[in-house]
């Protein structure tokens, strides 16, 4: 074709199509702003400043003063103005005087300043002379001065004396004006409040030029709306190979986080309007009125609130999730607020929550719904999906507490100082895992690469640090790759078995421990979803029982063995020192040489072997020794005595047992919830079977570590006669087991041949190839070449195996052996031989970050689908097990989650199993645990305590999983890690050490923390502080001791009581706190009050709770208080009840008396005694207080676990009661010393001085002579006797000493003579000592005041009364305090000070009584001085018992009754 | 694995809307039949077909619409395979070039294009087909299935319309406006025209599926599956057969320098300025192969079909990373030592490799000119030595992939020269 004009397309068309797709462009760009102008952070501001607006107009309204404040202060400032007015002369006159002065002092002024600079111009001019050698003229000058200072003075006089008459006159008319002024002042402070709201709400609002500045395109430039942004380096995000930034752009939609006033309820009320606008605009224009009348300089400007209106905010606008949205983070003073322990400066949020910080969306911040229901409802309403983009989905609200791990690594550091405990779920976790030993067999190591990054929960080596040469424990100690672990195996050590237990017995026990002990800690490892007959295959059987009887019969055979070896070391002496000089020899070289042979390892160990051996055997006779007589044959132990020694000795402390549950005969019923002991109740039924079962239980009541080293329970100090007692209770309770108890279905078939060796095939196979498998069974295999090439690929167990595999024994032995080692139960149990076997489970230490795709769920949906039905846990209706929402969505949902595959792993964890083919020895090895342990309660029907059963489970495992998914190892920056130091430190360490022993068992360790609203309680406690402010007059007070004096409120309208119990008072809808510490308050008169410690106060419910109508007995107390309850004292409020039962006439006045019987509570045991003394008492307690029906027990406690103890108590009373100064490690007693020292004499300087003051010291002297007479005829011819004696030694020797012929000798004889003579002159001062007149300058020099106050101390009516003291029993017979001799050693002299000037604000339940009141003026005979000196003269007198106590004066018991009555 | 999510609300009304855009789609058509072509019958059939879609749309937007039948689902995902899969591709591509007349008539076209439609809606029903094809990311694969079978087919059909008329003796189409230059107003319009939809389809793009926020690449976790850029995914395809140092440097390497090469070894005049396929059917169908089935669609093979751990997975497929698919591969050393000699394998690599090594070298250095005498005799006529040997040796290279899925497909053949010792594997 040829070219033409013509263009090649339609020109029309084209621009059509230009014109509409510029168009569409167009609009394509305005869709782009719109887009970003309803971003949805900028959604959510637009919105929240309404809110804001809206809220800052409502505290404005709110501030609006009362007409009452308003009167108040505006009357006071009238009334004052009145005053002004009616000293109106006195004030005119006294300005007019001022007015007056005025000019006179003015010129006064000017006259002396003339002065002045005209002495200072003739002063320069004569030093310009005297520098110019003109002594003339400076004479002149000099001349000249002395008229002009003269002229000086006498200006200044004047001037002065103006002034002063001006000051004098001012005063005046500040006295008149001055209270005026501050009334206006404080009236004014009551409108500035309004006044500065209203300014604020206006503020809030927004102007046109906001306005302006949002619209769309232009908010491009500068928009009021803006995303807010934490840059975080403290805490960054860890990709491991990286620390990145994290930036937390929350804030920018959670607007409201960090304002108080923000709370739920505030946002909520916006929804309505309680006043209408017409009533609000009343009251403004009110207000303005009132302010408009006065006079305006009096009130400054007035705040033009028109404009405050008050509009209900629609709930489509403030829908409920954005109340959640914009409302104030919960604790403010804990998080997000500046001046918290957390602030969001700092911590930011994900730090905390997880979730991508950058997003500024919903969906983008990975938000993690906590119910299926939220993540429905968040899908419908802003369109949430899961976010896989985010590794860390943002917590939900059931796990937040998990990420406390990440920096508090100690985990009881997240109990507060003030014992709030901050994290329950997390630290029921922890306690659950270290309760059933989930360390065993799952490393929680919590050290990467020697920093420390988590918990750290590893079991200890496998010869516990204590046990260890010193050398070789310091290599442990400090190897940094390494560091030891401390916690304990769980389970009993199977050492010694078979002293206890038979063969069938253990057998039906791994197969069924919960059948036979419902709530054991022994976890079910058969009859599981993978291992039960019912899913089997037909070859496999008969496995389990097979397994079940094999492992049995090799812990007995084990044991057998063991104990065999151990009887038979013995050794002599000999042999003991060569093997404790080779294991040194030994240690030595393995420092020198890292890689020791193998031989010497071995070595190694077989010494320390015998070391042990040796030790566990002197133990065991020992014990023996004791025990045999009540072994004998024929011995009848008394059963009835033993259900009491049983109980109260304290063994429910830690056990239960269902027997003590119903009374018996005197004995009633006492019912204990102790999980930390096993259950006793089925022990009878357990040992039958096991004729040595009654030695055992004898041997191990009296020292559990004979049976097992390791173990918790302590020794009790019962006789054997004792324990034989309890033996016999305890051998003869029956268990009751229903008819259809699953116990009594427990079979197991006993294996035959075949079975085992079918059973041995699973493992041989691995090893043999089919023909030699089948050949080594036969037992074809003897020594020889074809054995020579197949042993290399078996194991010793298999050599072993070899020419007994015939035996069925020996099959069983090999079998139980191979399943022990599987299924890993030496990590509960110690077992012979498994000593340093590796732990089989998977490491936790950073589980918590384990990508869910890295996760085997298998086929798990099938199994949920057979096996449950999502439902609520409380609806147990349907034959399947009900199973949450929320946990069936994150296991079998769209985007499967670690937290639903952890939850499902620890209720059925072999589950994941399911339809797969798997060998047999390759299955999943956890085995399935209870970890709640409800107990039925009285009347409670089957149906609901199933239902709560599973509910209590549900809820256990939760805090199972917090902890876990709590181990993500981050290496978060030491600065942002919580590392406790110094008094705190010692603190959470020593709280591991209590729950370590369960201290808490007995003693209430922590009080309970109470904090509650003023509102109503503010008058009883008024009433409270009223009547023992009379009671406290005669009292000593401890300024700054916290029992006597509360601590400061945080602040707020909240105050915080610390208290021992809290008993619910239906009556009055009330709660009775008794004070562990004093309680401080601002009362009514704005004053601030004090009751002192072991009052009791009532508070009333509505102040406790925010719903007091839940609260409706006891019960729902302990519930509601549960978090914030005292710690500890289970067993001894048990028994409060069981004595007050059991002899009701003894605590017919008070119940709590009872607590004088039984262990004390712990807190402030750190004031009351000396560390030294605690330590050793901890490691070896010996009897303190004859009155306790139990003594404390001898725990298995290393020595650094003690002085952790003591540092502990040590810590929390410096911390708890920093006013009493407490001093340690180190504290200097000056009592204690010889009566020479300074402190002693100047305390007698002090006395006599008070003597004389009171004229009673020759009174004093005429009652001593006598005494110092008596010494003198005592002493003196003993004395002399003895000097003569001397005499005729130094003379018989002086006789023979020429005769001596050997310069050596003779030497010898002659330093004798002159030691001789020394002890002559010696005794012959003593002599001259003895004299009355020498007494008695001693007397007055150090003796006074301790003679004194011992004699007080032994007065009969008081401290003698009650308690021993050395030799002297006491008076009162039952209720007896703890001998005082002891109290030099034990005690701290400052706490004895308190303690005796009012026992009862440390023990209420005491019967000690206040002896010295400052009321009265009593033992003036025996003590001079005032009730405060007769205290410290007591203390005085105990802290140096020894020397004073035996001062010759006070030897002589005649001197108390001497003393002639007044 | 995910069944259990039934066809959800949102689901169908997407699907009711696509078919009712579709059914806009052939209403237009079917007019264009009636007002362009004249062509009653057609004008009927596509008026049936927009009814159809018509129901499909009603069905679906009242959510009453029908879940693809599970017996298709299996019976696709069973015949499903990397085998079948490039088999299918190979054979249709065959099929395509020697029905191309067929294949170019536009009502055959469209036939084909709504039997894909009306499939591809169906599909959508299932959860995991949904969920792959409409990921942000694969979106631009979905489309260069469409924007490439468009081209394609575009250059086919002119190609036989000027086959057509050379074969009648008359020029090609664009001879005839050999004397244009077209460029004001025409292509400067057009351009900016295009520029304004490129810039206006981008701008929507962005709006509609924005850029996800994600986290750092961490060392710890890699994603699984996997993936090279989709562009990339034909090369990524070919580590599946091949060493890194092969699939990852050589071959690419190869591809541009070839393409960089080719218009030196072009010596056929023909077919410039103008579409023809008879004329140039060596180039045309080498270079479609190498573009469409050894790039394209091994990068949709790459994008829909390989999951976790890089298994193949039909389309309906759950991606399963536990999935376990047996690879017992054999190297061809092993083939002939151990199973043709019995004998063990063990011993000097260059002794245990040399089967291996004589067949690279005979591929290499015996085969072309074998070929020159016989096969590409006139080629090697016409193009010399040098030029030959470039072009063969680009051609064998090429050939390489197929020729290595085959064998592994055939005989399971890993590794032809396998020298693990200086990690060398051809």
């Amino acid at each position: 074709m040829a070219a033409t004009d013509k263009y090649f397309n339609d020109q029309n068309t084209l621009d059509i199509v230009f014109g509409v797709s510029n168009i569409l462009m167009l609009l394509s760009i305005f869709w782009m702003f719109w887009q970003d102008y309803n971003r949805e952070y900028k959604a959510e501001q637009r919105i929240f400043r309404e809110i804001e607006v809206e809220m800052a107009n409502r505290e404005a309204i709110k501030s609006i003063p009362s007409q009452g404040e308003f009167d108040a202060k505006a009357a006071k400032v009238v009334e004052l103005r009145e005053k002004k007015k009616s000293k109106a002369g006195e004030l005119s006159a006294a300005e007019a005087k001022i007015f007056s002065l005025k000019p006179k002092r003015e010129r006064a002024e000017a006259e002396f300043q003339a002065a002045k600079s005209d002495v200072e111009s003739i002063t320069s001019f004569r030093s310009g002379a005297l520098e110019e050698k003109n002594d003339k003229l400076a004479a002149t000058y000099d001349k000249q001065l002395v008229d002009l200072n003269k002229r000086l003075d006498d200006a200044q006089a004047k001037r002065d004396g103006i002034v002063s008459e001006m000051k004098l006159e001012q005063q005046k008319i500040d006295a008149i004006e001055g209270e005026l002024t501050k009334a206006v002042a404080e009236f004014k402070k009551v409108n500035d409040r309004f006044d500065s709201q209203v300014k604020l709400a206006l503020n809030k609002r927004w102007g046109w030029g906001d306005r302006f500045r949002t619209l769309p395109v232009i908010n491009g430039f500068a928009d009021p709306l803006k995303i807010h942004q934490f840059t975080i380096n403290d805490i960054p995000i860890d990709y491991n190979f990286k620390q990145v930034t994290r930036f937390d752009r929350c804030m920018s939609c959670h607007q409201g986080i960090e304002k108080a006033n923000f709370t739920r309820a505030n946002l909520e009320a916006l929804w309505k309007t309680e006043d209408s606008q017409k009533q609000i605009d009343e009251a403004i224009a009110n207000h303005k009125k009132r302010l408009e009348a006065l006079d305006p300089r009096e009130h400054g400007t007035i705040p033009d609130p028109s404009g405050l209106a008050v509009t209900a905010i629609s709930k489509d606008v403030l829908t409920p999730a954005r109340v959640t949205e914009f409302c104030a983070h919960p604790r403010l003073d804990l998080f997000v607020g500046p001046n918290s322990k957390h602030p969001a400066e700092k911590f930011g949020c994900t730090s905390c929550h997880s979730g991508q910080g950058s997003g500024t969306s919903f969906t983008d911040a990975s938000h993690g719904p906590n119910t299926l229901e939220d993540k429905h409802r968040w899908a419908k309403e802003r369109g949430y999906e899961f976010n896989h983009q985010w590794d860390f989905q943002m917590l939900p609200k059931r796990f937040i507490e998990s990420s406390c791990l990440k920096c508090h690594h100690e985990v009881t550091d997240l109990i507060s100082r003030d014992n709030r405990v901050e994290a329950p779920k997390l630290l029921r976790g922890h306690t659950l895992i270290k309760e059933n030993g989930c360390f065993g067999c799952h490393e929680i190591s919590g050290w990467k690469g020697g920093v420390r990054v988590g918990p750290d929960l590893r079991l200890e080596p496998s010869t516990p640090l204590e046990h260890m040469h010193p050398i070789e424990r310091e290599r442990v100690v400090n190897d940094p790759d390494n560091r030891p672990g401390t916690m304990r195996k769980v389970g009993p050590s199977l050492a010694r078995v078979n002293e206890k237990l038979h063969k069938d017995f253990i057998a039906k026990w791994v197969r069924s421990p919960s059948g036979f002990r419902p709530h054991t800690k022994m976890p079910h490892y058969y009859g599981l979803s993978t291992n039960d007959k019912s899913v089997l295959p037909d070859d496999q059987k008969t496995h389990p029982d097979t397994e079940i009887i094999s492992i049995a019969h090799f812990l007995s055979e084990t044991s057998k063995k063991y104990l065999d070896d151990t009887a038979k070391i013995k050794g002599d002496r000999d042999s003991r020192r060569k093997d404790e000089d080779r294991l040194l020899e030994l240690l030595n070289k393995g420092r020198l040489i890292e890689n020791e042979k193998v031989k010497e390892q071995t070595e190694l160990g077989q010494v320390k072997d015998r070391i042990r051996s040796r030790k566990e055997i002197e133990l065991l006779d020992d014990v023996m020794r004791q025990a045999a007589p009540v072994l004998a044959k024929g011995y009848k132990a008394n059963g009835v005595a033993g259900r009491d020694l049983f109980i109260e000795k304290g063994c429910l402390a830690c056990h239960t047992h269902q027997a003590s549950e119903t009374s018996a005969g005197k004995s009633p019923a006492i019912v204990s919830d102790a999980v930390f002991g096993p259950n006793l109740s089925q022990i009878a039924e357990k040992f039958a079977g096991n004729e040595n079962a009654r030695k055992f239980l004898v041997t191990w009541i009296l020292n559990p570590q004979v049976h097992n080293p390791r173990t918790r329970m302590p020794v009790t100090h019962l006789t054997a006669i004792e324990a034989a007692n309890i033996a016999e209770w305890l051998m003869t309770q029956k268990y009751n087991r229903d008819a259809d108890d699953p116990w009594n279905k427990v079979a197991i078939d006993q294996p035959k041949t075949k079975d085992l060796q079918e059973l041995a095939r699973v493992y041989l196979r691995r090893m043999l190839s089919k023909s030699d498998m089948e050949k080594f069974l036969e037992g074809g295999f003897k020594d020889g070449a074809d054995w020579d090439v197949v042993k290399g690929d078996l194991t010793a167990d298999e050599k072993a195996l070899r020419d007994s595999v015939k035996n069925e024994d020996a099959l069983k032995f090999y079998l139980g052996k191979k399943a022990v080692t599987r299924l890993g139960c030496f990590a509960c149990h110690d077992i012979p031989g498994f000593e340093n076997t590796k732990s089989i489970g998977v490491g936790l230490n950073d589980w918590g970050k384990k990508p869910a795709d890295r996760l085997a769920f298998e086929d798990i949906s099938n199994f949920f689908a057979k096996h449950y039905q999502t439902e609520d846990p409380h609806n147990m209706k349907g034959d399947k097990e009900p199973y949450e929402p929320f946990y069936a969505e994150a296991l079998t949902g769209h985007h499967r989650q670690r937290e639903g595959y952890l939850n499902q792993k620890i209720r059925d964890p072999r589950s994941y199993d399911y339809n797969r083919i798997r060998a047999w020895d390759d299955r999943a090895r956890m085995p399935k645990f209870t970890l709640g342990r409800p107990r039925k309660k009285d009347g409670e029907k089957d149906d609901a305590f199933k239902a709560r059963t599973f509910k209590e489970e549900a809820d256990a495992r939760e805090a199972v999983a917090t902890f876990v998914l709590g181990l993500v190892a981050e290496q978060v920056p030491t600065k942002s890690i919580n590392q406790p130091t110094g008094d705190r430190l010692a603190e959470i360490k020593g709280r591991q050490v209590l729950d370590k022993y369960n201290c808490a068992g007995c003693h209430t360790i922590r009080p309970g923390l109470y904090d509650f609203k003023l509102g109503l309680t503010v008058d009883t406690l008024e009433n409270v502080h009223g009547n023992e402010r009379s009671e406290m007059v005669g009292e000593v007070v401890h300024a700054g001791d916290h029992h006597w004096t509360g601590r400061n409120s945080v602040g707020g309208e909240r105050v915080a009581a610390f208290a021992t119990q809290a008993t619910f008072k239906s009556k009055s809808k009330s709660v009775v706190l008794v004070l562990s510490e004093a309680f401080r308050f601002v009362g009514k008169d704005k004053s601030v009050k004090n009751i002192p410690s072991g009052v009791e106060i009532e508070i009333e419910l509505a102040d406790l709770f925010d719903d007091p109508t839940k609260i409706t007995s006891q019960a729902d107390l302990d519930r509601a208080l549960q978090t914030v309850s005292p710690h500890g004292g289970t067993f001894t409020e048990l028994m409060v009840g069981w004595l007050a039962e059991k002899k009701p006439d003894n605590f017919k006045a008070s119940r709590d008396r009872a607590r004088a019987f039984l262990p004390p509570p712990l807190i402030g045991q750190g004031e009351r005694t000396q560390p030294s003394w605690l330590k050793q008492f901890l490691l070896d307690p010996h009897k303190v207080r004859p009155m306790p029906i139990l003594r404390m027990p001898r725990f298995n406690m290393s020595e650094i676990e003690a002085q952790a103890l003591v540092d502990y108590f040590a810590a929390v009373a410096k911390q708890s009661n920093p006013g009493i100064g407490l001093p340690y490690p180190h504290e200097s007693i000056p009592q204690r010393g010889e009566l020479s020292s300074a402190y002693w004499r100047n305390k007698t300087a002090e006395y006599l001085q008070h003597l004389d003051k009171t004229k009673s010291r020759d009174e004093r002297v005429s009652v001593l002579t006598p005494v110092w007479e008596q010494i003198q005829k005592d002493r003196e011819p003993v004395l002399t006797s003895a000097l003569a004696a001397k005499g005729k030694e130094i003379d018989a020797m002086t006789e023979k000493l020429p005769m001596e012929k050997d310069a050596k000798k003779k030497q010898e004889m002659q330093d004798q003579i002159t030691a001789l003579k020394e002890e002559q002159k010696q005794l012959e001062v003593e002599i001259a000592q003895l004299s009355v007149v020498e007494q008695r300058k001693r007397w007055e020099l150090q003796e006074a005041y301790a003679v004194d106050a011992y004699r007080l101390l032994m007065h009969r009516e008081t401290c003698t009364k009650c308690h021993q003291v050395g030799n002297a029993l006491a008076v009162e017979q039952v209720l007896q305090g703890p001998p005082l001799h002891l109290v030099a050693e034990r005690l701290r002299p400052d706490w004895v000070e308190r303690w005796v000037a009012n026992p009862k604000r440390f023990a209420h339940y005491t019967t000690m009584i206040q002896y010295f009141s400052h009321a009265k003026t009593q033992y003036q005979t025996h003590f001079a001085g005032s009730a405060d000196d007769q205290i410290r003269a007591v203390r005085d007198a105990l802290m140096n018992f020894p020397r004073v106590s035996s001062l010759p004066a006070n030897r002589v018991p005649v001197v108390i009754q001497a003393v002639p009555k007044k | 694995m995910h069944d259990h999510y039934g066809l959800s609300g949102s689901l169908q009304t997407g699907i009711g809307l696509f078919y009712f855009l579709v059914m806009l789609m052939n209403v237009g058509f079917a007019l264009y039949q009636w007002y362009d072509r004249k062509d009653q019958l057609q004008t009927i059939i596509w008026g049936a077909v927009s009814a159809i879609f018509g129901i499909h749309a009603v069905a679906y937007l009242l959510h009453f619409g029908w879940a693809i039948f599970p017996w298709l689902q299996h019976a696709i995902d069973y015949a499903m395979g990397p085998t079948t899969y490039f088999l299918l591709a190979v054979v249709g591509f065959t099929v395509l070039l020697y029905f191309r007349a067929f294949f170019t008539d536009p009502v055959v076209a469209w036939s084909i294009l709504m039997i894909t439609l009306w499939f591809s809606g169906l599909a959508m029903t299932n959860i995991n087909f949904k969920d792959i094809i409409t990921k942000p990311d694969n979106v631009p694969i979905v489309m260069l299935i469409f924007s490439v079978g468009f081209v394609t087919w575009l250059a086919l059909r002119k190609a036989v319309i000027n086959d057509e008329r050379i074969a009648a003796g008359q020029p090609p189409v664009e001879k005839e406006m050999e004397e244009k230059v077209l460029v004001w107003p025409d292509l400067v319009y057009t351009e900016l025209i295009a520029m304004i939809i490129c810039t206006l389809i981008l701008i929507v793009w962005a709006i509609v599926l924005k850029a996800p926020l994600e986290q750092p690449a961490s060392s710890a976790r890699i994603p699984n599956p996997s993936k090279a850029p989709w562009y990339f995914l034909g090369l990524q395809e070919m580590l599946v057969y091949y060493d890194p140092w092969m699939a990852g440097v050589v071959l690419p390497t190869l591809i541009i320098k070839g393409l960089m090469a080719l218009p030196y070894i072009d010596f056929n005049q023909k077919g410039n300025g103008y579409y023809t396929f008879n004329e140039r059917k060596f180039s045309v169908t080498t270079f479609l192969f190498g573009f469409l089935v050894l790039w394209c669609v091994l990068i949709v093979l790459g994008t829909f079909l390989r999951g976790p751990n890089w298994n193949f997975f039909g389309p309906f497929e759950p991606w399963d990373p536990h999935k376990n698919v047996p690879l017992n591969n054999v190297n061809l050393s092993d083939y002939f030592w151990l199973y043709l000699l019995g004998m063990s394998t063990e011993g000097h690599w260059f002794l245990r490799e040399l089967p291996g090594l004589l067949f690279v070298f005979g591929y290499l250095f015996v085969l072309p000119p074998l070929l020159a005498k016989t096969i590409f005799r006139d080629f090697f006529i016409r193009m010399g030595f040098v030029r030959y040997m470039i072009l063969i040796t680009l051609i064998q290279f090429m050939a390489c992939l197929p020729i290595k899925m085959v064998l592994r497909w055939s005989i399971n053949l890993k590794y032809i020269v396998f020298i693990p010792e200086y990690f060398f594997n051809i």
